[in-house]
């Protein structure tokens, strides 16, 4: 019965698969986040992309993830436009994503590394909403309100750790992949922050400005990547398992 | 016909001072007055005499394209208002073709509206820099210039 594989046990029995079929999946994955992003670009702050690509990564490991990464990077041009400095943010963020869990999803979890995670995130987001931003007084208020609902998101998930999902070691690992969603999110802004303009010459105070602007699209982004990974994981993790039990599970076969 | 060609020169002249110079009738939005002084399909420039911190240049062109006087769409994104075409002239992500934003407007209590290093645009001797915000996060104020401008990024 599939319900009684633990998402623990999944990592290791998805990952040996023959390098034709690595392709075959990394193609169709790229294919389905491609299709979930320009869908969903249309509706401000919400994406699946997080989601989709980490389940992929953990479940498949590195080889596959930096493959569809790469392809998933330089296809989007076609539709979202050619810009120098997105092209090198998405290749240089979605290698590293691919790679952290790709090789994180045989690893073992630290206890402590979850609760920790979340507590730090959420303390930087109530900062975001309580210390004074040089922000346009037009959209401050907008972006305290999204600080607080980040906040209360990871507060959430921190409780529903510590009341219930510490108990299994599945609901341990969804929370922890949902709170790397969250901090890879706030990674990718930041990346974004220093990539942007570095690459068009701009000046330190035309990067601040940029920084503060950047709270915009991340607090939404942060928390719809906590909620979606925290929500979506199980599923595409059994989703991905049944496409995989038809494969053959290791190189040998 | 040199007559002609002289009272032709003269009539251009004038059409382009008054194009460049005279803006049309003012709009109240809320407390702020703003005005159009060039209405073209590639560039539209918004002087903004009274101010109304409150208001956005996206609350500006939205009077003022009720009024008739340019037509805008666009959509709301994580950033506000995105604004995509303005007098039937549609940005073209293809071509890297979009409306630019730029302002007079540089740093008003603490926050840096507009940088020279997002690019410069020059309007009657005034330079105008790029706008760190999108249309719905520039606030009107008074004596300052906007400028939405089609072209390449």
């Amino acid at each position: 019965m599939r319900s009684s594989i633990s998402p623990s046990e999944i990592p290791a029995r998805v990952r040996f698969l023959t390098p034709s079929r690595r392709v075959a999946a990394s193609a169709l994955m790229c294919a389905l986040l491609l299709v979930v992003q320009f869908v969903l670009s249309f509706v401000p702050g919400v994406e699946l992309v997080t989601a989709l690509f980490l389940s992929f990564c953990v479940l498949f490991g590195a080889r596959a993830g930096v493959l569809t990464a790469t392809a998933f990077s330089l296809l989007r041009c076609f539709l979202f436009g050619f810009t120098p400095s997105v092209i090198v943010l998405y290749l240089v963020y979605f290698n590293a994503f691919a790679l952290f869990f790709g090789f994180l999803g045989t690893k073992r979890l630290a206890a402590w590394l979850c609760p920790a995670l979340l507590a730090l995130l959420a303390g930087g987001t109530l900062c975001a909403a309580l210390v004074p931003m040089p922000v346009s007084a037009l959209e401050l208020p907008r972006i305290r309100t999204l600080a607080w609902v980040l906040f209360g998101v990871l507060c959430a998930l921190l409780v529903l750790w510590a009341a219930l999902l510490r108990r299994g070691e599945a609901g341990r690992r969804t929370a922890a992949y949902a709170a790397f969603a969250a901090l890879f999110t706030v990674l990718f802004t930041l990346l974004d922050d220093v990539l942007t303009p570095l690459i068009y010459g701009w000046t330190a105070e035309a990067a601040l400005a940029y920084f503060y602007t950047g709270f915009l699209a991340m607090l939404p982004q942060t928390a719809c990547a906590a909620v979606s990974v925290a929500l979506l994981y199980p599923v595409l993790a059994r989703i991905f398992l049944g496409r995989a039990q038809n494969a053959p599970q290791t190189l040998d076969e | 016909m040199k007559l002609m060609q002289k009272y032709g020169a003269a009539a251009a002249a004038l059409a382009s001072v008054m194009l460049f110079s005279a803006c049309a009738e003012g709009a109240d939005i809320g407390a702020a007055r703003a005005e159009v002084c060039v209405n073209t399909p590639t560039c539209v420039v918004v002087e903004v005499t009274a101010g109304d911190e409150e208001k956005s240049l996206y609350d500006a062109l939205a009077v003022f394209a009720e009024r008739g006087e340019l037509t805008m769409d666009g959509s709301w994104s994580q950033y506000g208002f995105y604004l995509t075409s303005l007098n039937g002239t549609d940005a073209d992500e293809g071509k890297q073709l979009y409306w630019m934003v730029y302002t007079s407007l540089e740093e008003r209590d603490g926050v840096a509206y507009s940088d020279p290093s997002y690019g410069t645009w020059e309007y009657e001797g005034k330079q105008l820099f790029g706008a760190s915000y999108g249309v719905s996060g520039l606030p009107l104020v008074a004596g300052e210039w906007y400028a939405l401008v089609y072209q390449s990024l």
